[in-house]
């Protein structure tokens, strides 16, 4: 029997289906990690999505039918008909960030095909965020084209350009141009180590950039499969002058908030948290009394 | 023709004009042998063309992609204008008689040059719109007009007396008097008509006959309001801003309502801006004209109009207050410059007035629906 009081025989799944990668995370009713799985196959794969839950299922030793909700999120969100509801990866990340690492107020995701500034409360709700708008420039997908130009595998890409001092500068804001600017540096002789180097500096200026627009605040985590490339990391310390929280997982961050809003969702939780905490009225604040300095004045301290 | 229509299909019969923007100006034509000018968006007093019996569209952004146009107009310039000058340069605009265009920013002054230069047998006119509100701007614009009428009244070889300008006046008060009883009507029900429904109202009403729009919407009006018990109100309550000159794309606006959105108030072009208010009948018909540039501005300030006396960013605040939004979703036409150099001030003013808002920068050839989509729908679960 079910036992929500126990909660070591409840349990909720998120499924993260990326724009690169599937992912699945079960979580028990007292949100411990159960059991979870990373799979690439193809763009927004459903089958690496479903070999994902397989794989998660199997390793926690249970069946679907022992799930009690789901909730889906990433690029094919909406085509995963078991999932409860589906919500976006910026919701999911903030969530699954805070859950980790309670005190984080910035979550920067590198995705596939996405890059993202998260602005996290201390409930682990979205405050504000920014996303790369149209290209690809700054993301997986662009660490995966030129790791490709260089021939180079992309778990390799990290720890070799942490062997150069060089200041190699890619200055091109598109995957496109970047991959020929890269195939010139190769012509002129330039070292592939010199050249990954050049890359993440490239990919941290851009993301800097975005950070900006959200506002910087400590403590930083990075989420997504970006997080998994030292030399990126790096970079993107050195430009924002400050050090980051990296998960042991990060891919696995949005699938985590996604099973943990799927826990809120089963047990009625959601909105009863907020309630509590009052945070609806600090988010919609013209909704009654636009005026209440109070709750402006809430908004501006956080 | 439209009484036995439900409102839905007289709504539909609105979609399918604006889908279609000059088809029923084209048959118009046929039937009257009258002329058409086409009004290269923003701000023309269309009440002067039509008192001179010609029949004044505003012309319509395109979504088809930009190919012969390439030609002719940079491709880092915006897409309401890249739209047009690719329309004439298909020979899409070839039906039209006349053409007006305006300086109210440099990519309209460039637009209107290249489809000048692109319909050489259109009368190609100009109207002079003075910036700012200065105590001589209001004679400033009247001499604007009086420039255009002059050129209007050789284009359709008639003289044009005030009276028939008052009368065309009192046509397009009425017009924007009905449009603005929807918008109430939609404020307090904001689920009674999409969004997209009030684009293809607002939109057929800039390229029909305002005479036939006026008698579509008086008998749309009351099934309206027959609906509106019926409906079920819910959603996170969002108001739209920006996008000048171009409709907001159809995608856009639904993208917005299904990520759990309802829409309770605007100030678009292809929106409130179009009918915030009306001319006085009680002046000197172009003197009133003039006045109604300036006082519409006051309603729904237009960045194009540098008037030091209003203030956007408030103003968005005050609509957001007044129509009791959770949210603001800004859609900037990509590389329109008046919109972005107010960004930064709006970005400040909800920031301090602790309102959420989201900016969609959407280019003509909508190249990521997909991202657009996330963030629509992320910005709106913060409200959930």
């Amino acid at each position: 029997m079910t036992s929500k009081s126990d909660g070591s025989s409840f349990f909720t799944m998120g499924v993260d289906s990326g724009s690169l990668t599937g992912k699945a995370v079960i979580i028990d009713g007292n949100k411990r990690i159960v059991s979870y799985s990373v799979k690439q196959l193809g763009f927004v794969s459903q089958k690496a999505v479903m070999m994902a839950i397989d794989d998660a299922l199997e390793k926690a030793g249970l069946v679907l039918d022992d799930i009690a909700y789901t909730v889906s999120t990433g690029y094919g969100r909406k085509r995963l008909e078991i999932a409860g509801k589906n919500l976006t990866e910026i919701s999911c990340h903030a969530k699954g960030a805070n859950y980790l690492f309670p005190e984080v107020k910035t979550v920067i995701d590198i995705g596939g095909q996405d890059s993202k500034v998260i602005a996290v409360d201390p409930s682990g709700n979205v405050k504000n965020f920014a996303m790369n708008d149209k290209c690809a420039a700054g993301t997986g997908q662009f660490l995966e084209v030129l790791a490709r130009a260089l021939d180079v595998e992309l778990t390799e890409i990290g720890e070799l350009s942490m062997q150069s001092d060089a200041d190699i500068k890619i200055s091109s804001m598109c995957t496109t141009f970047a991959e020929s600017e890269v195939i010139s540096l190769v012509a002129e002789g330039h070292t592939t180590v010199d050249i990954l180097s050049g890359m993440h500096k490239a990919i941290s200026g851009r993301m800097k950039g975005l950070v900006g627009r959200v506002g910087l605040q400590k403590p930083v985590m990075m989420t997504g499969g970006g997080a998994k490339n030292i030399g990126l990391v790096h970079a993107l310390e050195k430009s924002l002058g400050e050090s980051i929280f990296i998960p042991d997982e990060p891919q696995i961050i949005g699938a985590l908030g996604a099973a943990l809003f799927a826990n809120d969702f089963a047990t009625g939780n959601r909105k009863k948290v907020e309630e509590e905490q009052d945070l609806d009225k600090a988010r919609a604040p013209a909704k009654d009394c636009g005026t209440c300095s109070v709750q402006n004045y809430q908004l501006n301290k956080n | 023709m439209y009484q036995n229509l439900s409102s839905d299909e007289i709504l539909n019969k609105l979609a399918q004009i604006a889908a279609d923007p000059y088809e029923r100006a084209k048959e118009w034509k046929m039937e009257t042998g009258s002329k058409i000018i086409g009004c290269y968006i923003m701000h023309f007093p269309e009440e002067l063309l039509h008192a001179a019996g010609v029949l004044p569209i505003v012309l319509q952004v395109k979504e088809e992609p930009i190919t012969t146009g390439h030609a002719y107009y940079p491709s880092y310039f915006c897409g309401p204008t890249r739209s047009i000058v690719d329309q004439a340069a298909k020979g899409e605009l070839d039906f039209l008689d006349g053409f007006v265009g305006g300086d109210y920013c440099i990519q309209a002054v460039g637009g209107a040059e290249v489809v000048g230069n692109l319909l050489p047998k259109v009368n190609n006119m100009f109207f002079r719109l003075p910036v700012g509100n200065q105590a001589w701007t209001h004679g400033d614009i009247v001499t604007g007009l009086k420039e255009l009428k002059r050129d209007i009244e050789r284009f359709a070889a008639k003289e044009i007396s005030d009276e028939e300008i008052l009368n065309s006046i009192r046509i397009y008060n009425k017009n924007r008097s009905l449009i603005r009883e929807i918008y109430e009507l939609k404020s307090v029900h904001p689920s009674l008509l999409s969004s997209s429904d009030m684009l293809s109202i607002i939109k057929s009403s800039m390229v029909i006959p305002k005479e036939e729009h006026n008698e579509i919407l008086e008998t749309l009006l009351p099934k309206l309001q027959a609906n509106k018990d019926s409906i079920k109100e819910e959603g996170v309550r969002v108001f739209l801003s920006g996008s000048f000159c171009g409709a907001p794309k159809n995608e856009i606006l639904e993208l917005v309502e299904q990520s759990g959105a309802v829409v309770v108030g605007d100030d678009l072009f292809h929106g409130y801006r179009y009918i915030s208010d009306n001319i006085t009948e009680d002046r000197e018909p172009l003197a009133a004209i003039a006045a109604h540039y300036i006082d519409k501005n006051t309603n729904v300030p237009c960045p194009t109009r540098c008037d030091p006396k209003t203030d956007w960013p408030q103003y968005l605040v005050d609509s957001m207050r007044k129509y009791k939004a959770d949210q603001l979703v800004i859609v900037m036409a990509q590389f329109c410059e008046p919109h972005m150099f107010f960004y930064p001030d709006i970005k400040d003013a909800m920031q301090e007035a602790g309102i959420p808002h989201l900016l969609l920068e959407i280019s003509h050839e909508l190249d990521s629906i997909e991202t657009i989509k996330t963030r629509l729908e992320a910005f709106v679960e913060m409200a959930v």
